[in-house]
């Protein structure tokens, strides 16, 4: 025969309740484990997905830039400008010129053609805004903050164009007048201070053009050490030969 | 023949739960106890490295600053010999005909780094720091802003200078020999003099950044000490 009683005192001893907490903590550190694990991998591909869009941001941008350059087509005008000015002989005390309309849309930098249009730092701007640069090395995110630096200068450069050409569209409305002849032509009419304003603006705006272009090339330089993995950013642009940039009156990364 | 008797008492009794909810709570606490010492560790890396990195950065920096206070010395000097030829040239038929203006230099500048502060602000990182160090870093970063808000002024007072000489026809910055109205005399003399305003605070800049970043790793634990770094520094610049 088999007598089985019910307990009549607890069950737990010393080694059961060390064993019951045992269990407890390591489940508990298991649960944490794999939640840490989880945002490891998250982590992991967030920094992925933030590298290839920066990289695919720099492959854009480049596109962007070599477009930009093509604000070089513009520098003629001014050129030619400077040049009509200097060559005029005053007559009653006004100079004419027959020009080409200036290159010059206002509220625009360049004509329907050579646009300047900026290269995107939405990604690099996003990240930091989101706290993911953070994730990236700190090689890899000095590369991305001296570009992002050199863009904001390439914004002032931008600016400082605008500006001339703001000032040329305005005195090309004032003193310029449709010419007959030939097709696309103005016949601006001047004081010769007028004139020397209109050449020293020319002048201004034609420098411009090479400072941004000159910031365009470097831009592009470091948007191509982005594409091909460079981290060693400041070795390489110390060491870099300027001079293949040319015009390169604003030479500070 | 199986003879069961009921239990004299409830399954758990009240002792049993508490005993257990005991366990559970103390089994959680050391879990968590665990897990933030983990945390602890690793915020104590991250905080390792950004000092390293930030140091390493500084270092880096130094370099820079020595090749860019070189070429403002330079700078400096031509300004403020182009400027005494032109006032001391004589006008000679409304003209004067200065020579030997020596180059100037920009071309080799290049801005020291700021990034490991400015992505540290971004990810959070900075709330790592001690209040002291934090405060240390973020001067010298400042210092570094102080020296970025020149650069646009200082390129455009560049472009400046080689509109004019684009207008005149005679590079000022290229050596030679230049022949200039008196008006044009005293445009250039204006523009070189902007450009020379410029440079020297560039040299300010430069040389309290370059302090600043010498007092990181010299060790300095508050924004005060930095102070004796800065005036070395700016002192040590000012010298001809």
């Amino acid at each position: 025969m088999i007598d089985i009683h019910a307990p009549h005192e607890s069950t737990h001893t010393w080694r059961d309740i060390f064993i019951h907490l045992a269990i407890v903590i390591v489940g508990i550190l298991i649960a944490i484990g794999l939640e840490q694990t989880i945002e490891a991998i998250h982590r992991s591909r967030q920094r992925h997905q933030l590298e290839a869009d920066l990289h695919a941001e720099a492959g854009n941008n480049r596109a962007i830039i070599a477009r930009d350059l093509r604000l070089q087509d513009l520098e003629p005008w001014f050129e030619q400008a400077i040049n009509a000015v200097d060559a005029a002989t005053p007559q009653q005390g006004k100079i004419r010129l027959t020009l080409p309309f200036a290159p010059c849309i206002p509220g625009s930098v360049g004509t329907s053609t050579e646009r300047y249009f900026a290269p995107s730092e939405a990604v690099w701007t996003t990240a930091k805004e989101s706290s993911l640069v953070g994730l990236l090395p700190v090689e890899q995110a000095r590369m991305f903050a001296r570009l992002s630096h050199n863009y904001d200068l390439l914004g002032d450069s931008r600016n400082e164009f605008y500006h001339h050409c703001s000032t040329i569209a305005a005195m090309q409305h004032r003193f310029a007048r449709l010419s007959p002849a030939p097709a696309s032509t103005a016949v601006w009419t001047l004081s010769p201070e007028q004139a020397e304003r209109l050449a020293q603006v020319a002048s201004d705006a034609r420098t411009a053009i090479q400072g941004l272009c000159f910031r365009l090339r470097w831009s592009d330089i470091y948007e191509q050490g982005i594409l091909s993995g460079e981290t060693r950013a400041d070795q390489r642009m110390m060491s870099m030969n300027q001079e293949r940039f040319e015009d390169n009156q604003d030479a500070i990364q | 023949m199986i003879d069961i008797h009921p239990p004299q008492h409830g399954a758990i009794t009240r002792r049993d739960f508490f005993v257990h909810l005991g366990i559970v709570v103390l089994g959680i606490l050391i879990a968590i106890g665990l897990e933030q010492s983990v945390e602890a560790i690793h915020h104590a890396h991250e905080r390792r490295a950004l000092i390293d990195n930030f140091h390493h950065e500084c270092a880096d920096n130094l370099k820079i600053f020595d090749s860019d206070l070189d070429i403002v010395h330079r700078n400096i000097a031509w300004a403020r010999s182009s400027l005494a030829l032109l006032r001391n040239a004589t006008p000679q038929s409304g003209y004067i005909t200065v020579t030997a203006m020596q180059p100037g230099e920009l071309s080799g500048m290049h801005a020291p780094s700021r990034s490991v502060w400015s992505v540290a602000k971004s990810s959070g990182k900075v709330e790592l720091l001690p209040e002291n160090i934090a405060e240390v870093f973020d001067r010298v970063d400042g210092e570094g802003e102080h020296f970025n808000d020149l650069i646009q002024a200082s390129v455009t007072a560049q472009q400046r200078m080689k509109s004019f000489a684009d207008r005149v026809g005679s590079p000022l910055n290229k050596g030679g020999t230049i022949h200039l109205t008196l008006a044009q005399r005293d445009d250039a003399a204006s523009l070189i003099d902007n450009l020379l305003v410029h440079d020297e605070q560039y040299r300010l800049w430069l040389a309290s950044w370059q302090g600043a970043s010498q007092s990181i790793l010299g060790g300095v634990q508050t924004r005060g000490a930095m102070d004796p770094y800065i005036h070395r520094a700016t002192v040590a610049a000012l010298q001809p």
